[in-house]
């Protein structure tokens, strides 16, 4: 009795418990078949068919689970192409400074070219390897260094020396002209 | 089955793709703003007297009208704090390049980057002490620092 009281919630709750569950380790389209067995059982047990209404979400989800897919393959891609690239510019530095050296994407979402320039009006020192990722170094406790001397670059950027600072706290910057 | 979520991958694909156009196009379309800030400003009946600050303002406060999470806002924003002011239309233009993936140009912002600054806004070179942010080399940690250490800075 308390079964069939409760069948819908349970049977959501379930399918879409089981459904995030497949997705969640990856398998989407797995996800989307729990609802046809759903509908299976339904069918079953109380005689019931999906509607038009079922039938409709249920493609819709066909739908969103491969670009779900397809936006976390693409994000990974370049999440491993700009790793790689930090490693590189990581082995041409002393091994002490290798783990803080970050790529720019970590600190902004615009352009790496002004992300650099904001992490060089900020303080920090920011530098292009020859692989192009843009990258910046902080220290251990995570503080911008505004005098260090990178490696092998093609372009970058750091405070001017003596430091400079404007009434909102940015530092004046340069990048040919400073003193690597 | 297999075909269709190739399809609708690809079809994705194309979409994430068209995205990404259409941010270079908002974006090079605020880059070609700020040059017609800059073409307003040459065109400015008392270009010749007017101070270094009195163009920036100028160009600061049309910068108002763009997106304030856009590229370009951000990029000349940023640009008034480079040195040597001769190489800031420069800067810019490598930015845009970046942004956009192909040549860019804007002779009146060439002619003007240098002098439209606001030398007033700088605190004297080397009176200011770094900002809880920075260290310098000499008083930076590699190793040895906790993660409680860490949190606590």
């Amino acid at each position: 009795m308390g079964v069939r009281e409760n069948f819908n919630i349970i049977q959501n709750t379930s399918g879409t418990i089981a459904a995030i569950g497949l997705e969640k380790i990856g398998k989407a389209a797995a996800g989307n078949l729990v609802t046809p067995a759903i509908w299976a059982l339904n069918a079953a047990t109380k005689n019931s068919t999906p509607s038009v209404v079922d039938v409709g979400i249920y493609a819709s989800g066909f739908v969103s689970a491969p670009a779900a897919i397809t936006v976390s393959t693409v994000k990974a891609l370049s999440d491993d192409s700009i790793n790689r690239k930090v490693n590189e510019i990581r082995l041409q530095h002393e091994a002490k400074y290798r783990q803080f050296i970050l790529p720019v994407q970590n600190y902004g979402h615009n352009a790496p070219f002004f992300v650099a320039q904001d992490i060089a009006s900020n303080g920090g020192t920011v530098w292009q390897g020859q692989n192009h990722q843009w990258v910046y170094i902080t220290d251990a406790r995570g503080l911008l260094v505004p005098d260090f001397k990178p490696n092998n670059f093609r372009q970058a950027m750091q405070p001017t020396f003596p430091f400079e600072l404007n009434k909102n706290n940015k530092f004046k910057f340069c990048s040919r002209t400073c003193r690597w | 089955m297999c075909e269709f979520f190739i399809l609708t991958s690809l079809l994705l694909a194309c979409t994430g793709e068209q995205k990404t156009d259409n941010a270079q196009y908002s974006d090079l379309s605020e880059f070609n703003q700020i040059c017609g800030f800059f073409d307003a400003l040459s065109n400015h009946p008392s270009i010749a007297t007017l101070s270094g600050k009195e163009k920036n303002d100028f160009i600061m406060e049309r910068l108002e009208s763009l997106r304030p999470e856009g590229n370009a806002k951000l990029a000349w924003t940023l640009i008034r704090n480079f040195t040597p002011n001769e190489e800031r239309y420069g800067m810019f233009k490598q930015g845009v390049e970046s942004v956009i993936e192909q040549e860019w140009s804007c002779s009146s912002m060439e002619a003007l980057a240098a002098s439209s600054v606001d030398e007033t806004s700088w605190h004297g070179a080397g009176t200011q002490p770094l900002t809880q942010n920075t260290v310098p080399m000499k008083g930076a940690v590699w190793e040895g620092v906790s993660e409680k250490e860490a949190s606590k800075e």
